[in-house]
């Protein structure tokens, strides 16, 4: 763990990351003013305005007068929960699949396998936009249809991985010495797949964040009065020319949050995984 | 190879039933196409009789199954909102999205190429630098964000380009340009990095100490074994390739098929939905497809 | 060799962005053509079937109707060129003779009967329908150039609503059917379409034969782009001449722009926050009448519309015949509202849900979350459910609302006998409203042909709703328009753009 955090890389996005969790965690009490707080008198006031009472703005306000700092960071919440819940989700449903097709091959594993060729080959924005229209906006709704979108990643990874530990000695000995399946999944070829799935984990927690992000710009994420970061840019659309800050800030938050995510899950592959490249 | 090819063509009949299955399941049972339809003020006689003349009466396996046996025949159905057949009115649609999708492909490989042989060959140089900010931004800034940027940058701080709407080839250049950076960042990625490996390869040495130029050297022995990691780009993001296209045509108020499909969607306008459903899935597998044949003509290993 | 490949692209950029600015610069033949931009696209060009304002103002560039409405709001002949009631409830009109449609045909009373007849028919509803029954019961030609037209009752507004029912060609109709008519309409209006590209562009071409004479404008351009930044960019960029629903902040703007200006007009179009008073807690008119106490309607306005609204206590719109100018508002006054809101067993206030679309109206997003902000200040706790309009219509019309909806009333007969239709009226789906007395009322008005006894009525209606606060009423929207200087044009209040009226400045 020290060594990864040695790297640039793997500082730099263990950083953004720990940040971001600890907006999403404490924003109660980081953000400067409630997030949701109108005035209308200071609606659209550029970054380090500050008003008659010496409340300080740092990012400015929006269309409704709203502190958009506070915006920001409480916009975390929705970006880390959806991007951890997904991963979970797909992480474990993705793995669980990936390494019992992996291996049992078979008639079930052949099927598994079209099925995961099926889906990559699917629009599945329509298919997300088809099921938000069915089952609502809400959280659980949008990290159930992004970890529909992610799972078939980890199960194709999880799958190829298990095929070749199949064939590694300690993994063949076993074999012949009798040990159950269960076992020999649980012993010894869950161990060696854990590491590679943290990394592809980590790289998807970026993946996660953009979609949210994006299906939240297209009005379909939470919905307000919470803030989301993809709903903010979106709401700034019309100010584009004399409000840059609306769309500016959020995005940047974004990007931060992908770029930290994809810094330490390259910096954690070249960590858990020598020999790759 | 051909057995590859064959089981591509195998997925073709057996995606299309899933997803129009589950597509039309979910926007079947989301919403009343009729409400939409009607003037505010129907009488709930005439939703009635409007449900009843749609066929929205019935059962709705009764209506897949309606709408598969047409769907066959090549009949689609007529759009609910546009009322015109459905296919006809996806296919309309279509080529301002994929003169869209085409322009930021070319794009991107224009600039994605010659920007990761350049740094591969110039390691640890500034351009090489410029080269992974290019990769490791492109693969993190949302598309809306970044198109919005760029309205902000070139289209209202200095006026170059129109911010959106489609007409002249200039109108096409932001959209291309947004929806063709996260393509362009994976590939440049991708070629510096295959460029780096076959660089230092011995065949490439050998053909530089036979005093072959090194522009041939490059392009002919270095970048052959790039094209196999780029086309598998190509051919794995053809999925986000709409995605980005539904955020870009938004963005631009681009007239397309991206926005026209998620319109009808939230419309339940089903039999556009399926239209636009059955092209998008048959324009994924022709690219698959043809990823695989790329293969096969470039890597002549893949033959045997 | 790569230093070449890559500044290539980025000088192919260059000389695009040149071609670009030749490209729009205008020549010499656009002068006689005016680009219109709208939100969205017609979904079809058939008035049965799409009754969206902006198509409708689309398709009354395309056909004619038996009466039109100037932009002064006078009804004046029009297909029809004299009418009579030879009994209370029947209306005869001489139509005009030497009419074609865009095809050359004549125009004759079979195609005012087939219309009428078809927009009103039970068996297969169009979506015009509930626009027209109850109104007109059947219409038969009397000879070729004299149309009879039965109503269930006296109608006092049966000329203005003759203004909003286009007439369609009833042999290329049945010779077309009707799904290639709505992509190809055959219409007598001032314009004929010459290509659709959906959801692109609309071209219409002057029609030299139409009997009013050739338009000024030779070819109108409509153009649907969704998003009102790149709308107002299009308009700056001198792409487009008309825009709609520029954004009160933008006013300023277009106002210092030496090329452009800015039309203003009242709508027709009154926005309200409804509360469903059929279930708590909004079955407590105490309840009803706090929230209108807590909501700063002139501040709202102000700060979110820039001032361009009005702010109204009545459901009717102020530019519509029966508004009652008289009619005063509740107070704002958060501090009663509290005590209301404590009397009615609310002392604390209470969480509830307000529906309303997004980007369909004005500020709609906005002015929402304004709203809940105010409430939040006597303890109202609001959730917002806020889709895309037609996501929001869909929920509002199957009736699944239990606490308060967002929403406009717009009124294509300038006449508050539709928003008592729309919004009141128990037996033609009025939203969750019931009142039999006001009923009563509203069928007293419809079968009153005098005037002044009619506005007398209304008033008397608009005091009832106002007592009984089924709403949050709130404002007038204010319709702003960009405009290039290059055209002459005046906004109307009705939302529709007459390319017809439209002239060249020079």
């Amino acid at each position: 763990m020290v060594s990864l955090l040695k790297t640039a890389k793997g500082a730099i996005g263990a950083t953004v990351l720990a940040i971001a969790v600890l907006a999403a965690l404490f924003a109660d009490v980081l953000a400067p003013l409630d997030p949701t707080l109108q005035n209308l008198l200071a609606r659209l006031r550029p970054p380090m305005w500050r008003d008659d009472a010496g409340q300080l703005y740092v990012l400015g306000t929006d269309a409704l007068g709203r502190d958009l700092l506070s915006r920001v960071i409480h916009g975390a919440r929705v970006s880390i929960m959806v991007a951890i819940g997904a991963v979970l989700v797909s992480g474990v449903i993705g793995t669980t699949i990936g390494l019992f097709a992996g291996y049992y091959r078979g008639m079930a594993s052949a099927i598994v396998m079209r099925f995961m060729d099926i889906q990559l080959s699917i629009p599945m924005i329509l298919f997300a936009i088809a099921w938000i229209a069915f089952f609502g906006a809400g959280l659980l709704s949008i990290i159930i249809v992004i970890s529909a979108w992610g799972w078939v990643q980890y199960a194709r990874l999880a799958r190829s991985i298990v095929l070749s530990l199949k064939e590694r000695e300690f993994v063949q000995a076993s074999v012949v010495l009798g040990a159950r399946d269960g076992r020999i999944i649980l012993g010894h070829i869950l161990p060696n797949l854990i590491s590679s799935m943290i990394v592809m984990a980590t790289l998807q927690l970026g993946e996660a964040v953009l979609l949210e992000s994006a299906l939240s710009f297209l009005g379909m994420g939470v919905g307000p009065p919470t803030a989301t970061w993809g709903s903010i840019v979106s709401d700034g659309r019309s100010y584009i020319d004399t409000a840059w800050w609306i769309v500016v800030f959020p995005g940047a938050a974004i990007t931060l949050l992908v770029l930290g995510a994809n810094f330490l899950g390259d910096a954690l592959r070249d960590h858990l995984d020598p020999h790759h490249n | 190879m051909l057995r590859t090819i064959g089981s591509r063509l195998l997925q073709v009949p057996i995606a299309l039933l899933g997803m129009t299955l589950i597509v039309f399941l979910f926007v079947t049972a989301s919403g009343d196409p009729v409400l939409l339809l009607a003037d505010p003020g129907a009488s709930d006689a005439d939703l009635e009789a409007m449900r009843r003349e749609l066929g929205f009466d019935r059962p709705w396996i009764v209506q897949y199954l309606s709408f598969l046996g047409d769907a066959l025949t090549g009949d689609f159905g007529t759009s609910f909102r546009h009322r015109l057949p459905a296919m006809d009115f996806v296919l309309g649609q279509l080529p301002a999205t994929l003169e869209l999708a085409a322009a930021s492909l070319v794009i991107a490989t224009a600039i994605s190429i010659p920007l990761g042989i350049t740094a591969a060959r110039n390691k640890g140089k500034p351009i090489d630098l410029v080269a992974t900010m290019v990769a490791v931004l492109g693969q993190s800034m949302p598309v809306f964000w970044l198109g919005m940027l760029l309205i902000l940058a070139f289209a209202v701080a200095l006026p170059i380009f129109p911010v959106g709407g489609r007409g002249t080839l200039a109108h096409l250049v932001l959209p291309a340009v947004t929806l063709g950076w996260y393509f362009n960042a994976l590939i440049t990625r991708m070629v510096r990095s295959t460029m780096l490996e076959t660089l230092n390869q011995n065949y490439v040495r050998t053909a530089r100490a036979k005093g072959v130029p090194e522009r041939r050297v490059v392009m002919r022995h270095a970048f052959r074994n790039a094209q196999v990691p780029i086309i598998t780009v190509w051919g794995l993001q053809a999925g986000n390739l709409l995605t980005g296209t539904v955020v870009a045509e938004t963005v631009f108020s681009w007239p397309g098929l991206g926005r026209a499909s998620v319109a009808a969607v939230l419309a339940r306008d089903i039999p556009v939905v399926m239209a636009s459903v059955f092209v998008f899935t048959v324009i994924f597998l022709v690219i698959n497809l043809l990823v695989d044949l790329s293969y096969y003509l470039i890597d002549p290993r893949i033959r045997q | 060799m790569t230093m070449h490949t890559i500044r290539l692209p980025r000088a192919a950029l260059l000389s695009l962005g040149l071609a670009v600015s030749m490209a729009t610069a205008p020549a010499a033949w656009a002068q006689s053509t005016v680009t219109i931009a709208q939100g969205v696209d017609p979904d079809v060009l058939d008035p049965g079937h799409d009754t969206l304002i902006t198509s409708v103002s689309t398709m009354l560039n395309i056909y004619d109707t038996l009466v039109q409405r100037t932009g002064e709001g006078d009804l004046v002949p029009s297909l029809a060129t004299e009418w009579r009631f030879p009994e209370p409830t029947v209306m005869e009109l001489d139509l005009r003779q030497g009419v074609t449609f865009h095809d050359g045909s004549p125009f004759t009373a079979a195609d005012v009967v087939f219309s009428l007849n078809r927009y009103v028919r039970e068996e297969n509803p169009l979506s015009i329908r509930p626009q027209i029954a109850g109104i007109i019961d059947s219409a038969e030609a009397i000879d070729d150039h004299t149309v009879r037209i039965n109503m269930p009752t006296p109608q006092a507004t049966i000329v203005a609503n003759l203004a909003r029912y286009p007439i369609l060609s009833a042999s290329a109709f049945e010779e077309m059917g009707e799904d290639a008519y709505g992509q190809a309409p055959v219409g007598t209006g001032p314009y004929a379409l010459a290509q659709w590209d959906r959801n692109e562009q609309i071209v219409l071409e002057s029609y030299d034969e139409h009997w009013r004479g050739a338009a000024d404008v030779d070819r109108v351009v409509i153009r649907p782009i969704p998003e009102d930044f790149i709308r107002f960019a299009a308009l700056q960029a001198g792409e487009v001449d008309i825009i709609g629903n520029i954004a009160p902040e933008r006013v300023p703007e277009v106002e210092a722009d030496p090329d452009l200006r800015v039309e203003a007009v009242r709508s027709v179009r009154n926005m309200f926050v409804g509360m469903n008073p059929n279930v708590p807690p909004f079955d407590d008119i105490r309840v009803r009448r706090a929230m209108n106490h807590a909501v700063n309607v002139p501040a709202l306005v102000e700060a979110i519309l820039g001032g361009h609204g009005y702010p109204n206590a009545s459901p009717c719109s102020g530019a519509i015949f029966g508004y009652d100018p008289s009619i005063e508002p509740y107070a704002y006054d958060p501090e009663q509202a509290r005590e209301l809101l404590a009397e009615a067993g609310y002392p604390d206030g209470f969480t509830v849900t307000m529906w309303g679309p997004n980007g369909r109206y004005l500020k709609d997003r906005e002015m929402q979350e304004a709203i809940a902000g105010q409430l939040s200040a006597i303890g109202v706790r609001v959730e917002h459910h806020m889709p895309e309009w037609s996501e929001f219509i869909q929920h509002f019309l199957s009736g699944d609302i239990e606490g308060m909806y967002f929403i406009g009333t717009g009124n294509p007969i300038l006449d508050c006998e539709a928003t008592m239709g729309y919004r009141f009226d128990s037996r033609r789906g009025g939203d969750f409203y019931n009142r039999p007395e006001l009923d009563a009322l509203i069928d007293q008005q419809i079968q009153e042909l005098d005037p002044e006894r009619r506005e007398e009525i209304f008033a008397e209606i608009q005091a009832m709703i106002l007592e009984d606060a089924p709403w949050i009423f709130l404002y007038d929207q204010e319709d702003l328009y960009g405009v290039n200087n290059r055209i002459e044009w005046s906004a109307r209040s009705d939302e529709m753009i007459w390319a017809y009226d439209i002239q060249l400045a020079d």
